[in-house]
């Protein structure tokens, strides 16, 4: 073995020394945990007790609700009211239309005139 | 003082690798933060006694890395660096500034004398004895070579992650490390030069 490698050796032997060194003192550990322990729970998101959920206000709750239920009324009343309503003819008629004009507009009234003309 | 008992890591937490108990950790998580404890300290206790010298002082090292860890675990970025990495990068830049803010404390008298070789006279010392040599010829050696013989012959990390840690290339860390230990051998032979022994490498 040359000189080197018994240096070498040597060293080894030292080094070896360091990495075997006493391990750490057990109130040092206890107060790297209290520390860690400390620390940790502040990371721990808490609820804010001073904020508020707003709440919906009367009108932004009631307002589309209200107008959903007046444009159903008014499409049920259109469905049901029309097509038995001379309202839009008359108007038609008003305007100078033949009946063979509004029935293309208001083909209930023209089939009504049929079956008076089977009769 | 009576501190607080430490809470026992679940085997769960055992396992975990060390970035997922810190991202644990942010998230509140006590007992991974103590399982971090158990794993890192041993190691960055050890490479900073060894760097400074002084166990006391390396304690505080610890203590304040580990603090550091903790204030910046909600923002940690997942798969930037390894937690160890991280920690002895913090641990050798405050062993750095300690140094530097005090004169080297060589203590060679302390260290036994060589009769014959190094090899015998190493052989011949106690286990104490031995670290009593290694820290005070450690103590000779300028600060970065210090730093990298600890981390690569002490803490056997490899060339790669020694070089992250200190912020130099392998090929640097490499000429650091074989420098460093050809001081080490010279300072431990120091005294046996005085005594009249003549190295044959050379």
């Amino acid at each position: 073995m040359t000189k080197r490698d018994k240096d070498a050796e040597a060293l080894e032997a030292l080094f070896s020394a360091g990495r075997d060194a006493e391990a750490p003192r057990e109130e040092f550990m206890a107060q790297l945990m209290a520390d860690a322990a400390a620390a940790t729970t502040q990371n721990i998101p808490s609820p804010d007790p001073h904020k508020t959920v707003a709440r919906p206000s009367f009108w932004s709750t009631w307002l589309p609700i209200s107008g959903l239920t007046a444009a159903t009324c008014a499409g049920l009343w259109i469905g049901i009211a029309l097509p038995h309503s001379d309202f839009g003819t008359a108007y038609l008629a008003e305007l100078g239309a033949t009946s063979a004009e509004t029935d293309g507009f208001a083909p209930s009234f023209g089939v009504s005139m049929l079956l008076e003309d089977v009769e | 003082m009576s501190l607080p008992k430490p809470v026992r890591s679940s085997q769960d937490e055992q396992d975990a690798p060390d970035e997922a108990l810190l991202v644990a950790v942010g998230n509140g998580d006590v007992r991974a933060a103590h399982e971090l404890v158990t794993r890192l300290t041993p190691r960055l206790l050890s490479h900073a006694t060894r760097v400074l010298g002084n166990r006391a002082e390396a304690e505080e090292a610890v203590q304040e890395t580990l603090l550091k860890l903790w204030k910046l675990a909600p923002e940690w970025r997942q798969g930037e660096a390894q937690v160890s990495t991280w920690c002895y990068r913090v641990i050798a830049n405050y062993c750095t500034d300690r140094l530097r803010s005090r004169r080297p404390a060589v203590a060679l008298d302390g260290i036994p004398e060589p009769e014959a070789d190094l090899a015998s006279a190493v052989e011949q010392m106690t286990e104490q004895d031995r670290l009593s040599a290694l820290d005070a010829a450690l103590a000779t050696l300028p600060d970065r070579q210090r730093q990298a013989v600890v981390l690569r012959h002490i803490e056997e990390l490899a060339n790669p992650e020694i070089a992250s840690i200190m912020d130099i290339s392998v090929e640097a860390v490499e000429s650091l490390t074989s420098r460093g230990k050809r001081a080490l051998a010279n300072a431990l032979k120091g005294k046996k030069d005085e005594l009249g022994y003549v190295d044959d490498e050379t």
